[in-house]
């Protein structure tokens, strides 16, 4: 099982490299080949270094390799290739990584996942078990250059309870006017009456929805590591997340997101919303966890504790998303993630290198066409380092929006 | 099948994402169809999988009872609530899986007004 998964991530990871290296080396050698001839007046040396220059910034832009992947992809789709469906459904991005004061650096993410669920319903609670399938991470092409060396692959089983988030029920005819109203709402869109927006409020008021909330236990067993594996570790464990949605908007509970005031504020002053409004469905949701992490290889634990004994690990996580405004067709959403791992009971040696506690935070604002800006800060398990990563960049998708 | 004022089903998914906040007023019937699970409230792309999951199966479970009981669709045979939320979890957790796609579960589960007319008719 260590071996294998270990052994298909490299061999993943290989094939992604050398598909880049074959197709950039033929397009850096015919660039060379057209350009030499325009430096008239310079010796070999200036030549060279000029474009040895030129060529360096053009093949350090992630967007040359996430255009080369997607040519692939769409190749692969129009063939009918079977690999298409796994390629597709594995979510490639590539980027440049920079951290404090090292280089900047090309690499990629990467994230695949899929689930056999089966469920238990009654009318006022749904139960949901469901087994998952996870691997993710991220990957530098120059590793030391990696502020976010940590990979991921997990098997778990998923117990969800939800309470509430009911729709009151209409009678036929009742349903039917809903209905007609929403047609009268697209008509008057389409006719770019902006009347439409009033009814907006009319309809609303043929939902009427309690409040939801949701509690999930999963049991996980996860294997970790370095993107070079001289790092691994297993780390099966027991995860409790919880959640609220205060859809009811004549309920108090929505009032209680308080993460969302500062963004409800700015959508006010922007004429995103054209009233305070606080958000029901941005509640933002938590995990407390444990682990038991049974270590295989971590030479610096092994130097710092003389073994490689298991350990308990806690962890708590919290996540938050939310509209900042509407510029335009733009909308700029905002989203965060604070991460915390604590190590119980650990070695004097493992608290002196401050290595028993991992806190990380991420916080981006991004834009629905893909531009993106974000803050990262602390470190994951494996990190020896507090890194602090700024990125802005611009997300591509390698998906089948177009299928 | 197309993203189309014609069909309930693309309607009353892009009227349930506008009434859970997923997407704003103004954004138009067209545009909807081709946004990305990733462009949506619930998704955030920063957290773990397993607060993703649990964000999914809210507002699947959300537009469940929408959907039967406000808009009193029903299941297409062989499909169940459980499974109904089930096909909509598993496509809402992934990033690049569009609107249009969602509908197309949603078609495939649900049997709305429009659907039963056109089958009582035929």
């Amino acid at each position: 099982m260590k071996k294998g998964s270990g052994m298909r991530i490299k061999t993943l990871f290989l094939l992604v490299a050398m598909y880049i290296v074959a197709q950039t080396i033929v397009a850096q050698e015919g660039i060379l080949d057209d350009l030499r001839p325009r430096f008239v007046g310079l010796t070999k040396p200036q030549t060279d270094s000029l474009l040895k220059e030129g060529i360096k910034k053009i093949f350090s832009n992630p967007d040359l390799y996430n255009d080369l992947f997607r040519n692939h992809v769409e190749k692969l789709k129009s063939s009918g290739d079977r690999r298409y469906t796994f390629i597709r459904d594995l979510n490639l991005n590539f980027k440049s990584f920079q951290s404090d004061t090292l280089p900047v650096s090309l690499g990629f993410d990467y994230n695949y996942s899929n689930s056999w669920v089966k469920s238990r319903i009654n009318e006022s609670s749904t139960f949901m078990q469901s087994y998952n399938l996870l691997f993710k991470g991220n990957v530098a092409f120059r590793k030391r250059y990696n502020p976010n060396d940590f990979l991921e692959f997990l098997i778990a089983f998923d117990n969800s309870f939800l309470w509430g988030g009911q729709v009151a029920e209409l009678d036929e005819e009742t349903s039917i006017k809903m209905e007609e109203l929403q047609d009268t709402i697209l008509e008057r869109r389409q006719r770019k009456d902006p009347s439409f927006l009033a009814l907006y409020d009319e309809l609303a008021g043929y939902i009427s929805v309690t409040d939801q909330f949701a509690l999930g236990i999963k049991g996980k067993f996860a294997f970790e590591s370095n993107q070079d594996f001289s790092k691994k570790q297993f780390a099966p464990g027991l995860l409790i997340t919880g959640g609220a949605k205060g859809w009811n908007k004549h309920e108090a509970l929505r009032y209680f997101n308080i993460l969302d005031y500062p963004f409800a504020l700015i959508r006010l002053i922007t004429g995103t919303d054209k009233k305070f409004t606080v958000y029901g469905a941005t509640f933002p949701s938590m995990l407390f966890g444990i682990d038991y992490v049974i270590p295989q290889d971590d030479t610096t634990r092994k130097r710092l504790t003389g073994d490689l004994d298991a350990y308990s690990r806690l962890r708590f996580e919290i996540g938050f998303k939310t509209r900042v405004a509407r510029i335009g067709r733009e909308v700029l959403h905002f989203s965060s993630d604070f991460r915390w791992y604590k190590e119980l009971k650990a070695d004097r040696a493992i608290k002196d290198n401050h290595l028993d506690r991992s806190p990380f935070f991420v916080a981006a604002i991004e834009s629905t066409s893909g531009l993106f800006v974000s803050y990262t800060t602390g470190r994951l398990p494996f990190d020896r380092r507090n890194d602090q990563v700024y990125a802005l960049g611009f997300k591509y998708d390698l998906s089948n929006r177009n299928d | 099948m197309a993203w189309t004022t014609d069909k309930r089903v693309c309607k009353a998914l892009y009227f349930a994402l506008q009434g859970t906040d997923q997407i704003d007023l103004l954004t138009e019937f067209e545009d909807a169809g081709s946004m990305v699970m990733e462009d949506l409230l619930f998704f955030n792309s920063h957290a773990s999988e397993d607060l993703r999951r649990q964000e999914a199966i809210i507002l699947a479970s959300r537009f469940d009872s929408q959907f039967i009981k406000a808009h009193r669709a029903r299941y297409e045979k062989d499909v169940s609530r459980p499974g109904s939320i089930a096909a909509m979890t598993e496509l809402m957790m992934q990033a690049e899986k569009t609107v249009e796609e969602l509908s197309d579960i949603i078609d495939a589960c649900y049997k709305f007004r429009d659907e039963k007319r056109k089958r009582n008719e035929n």
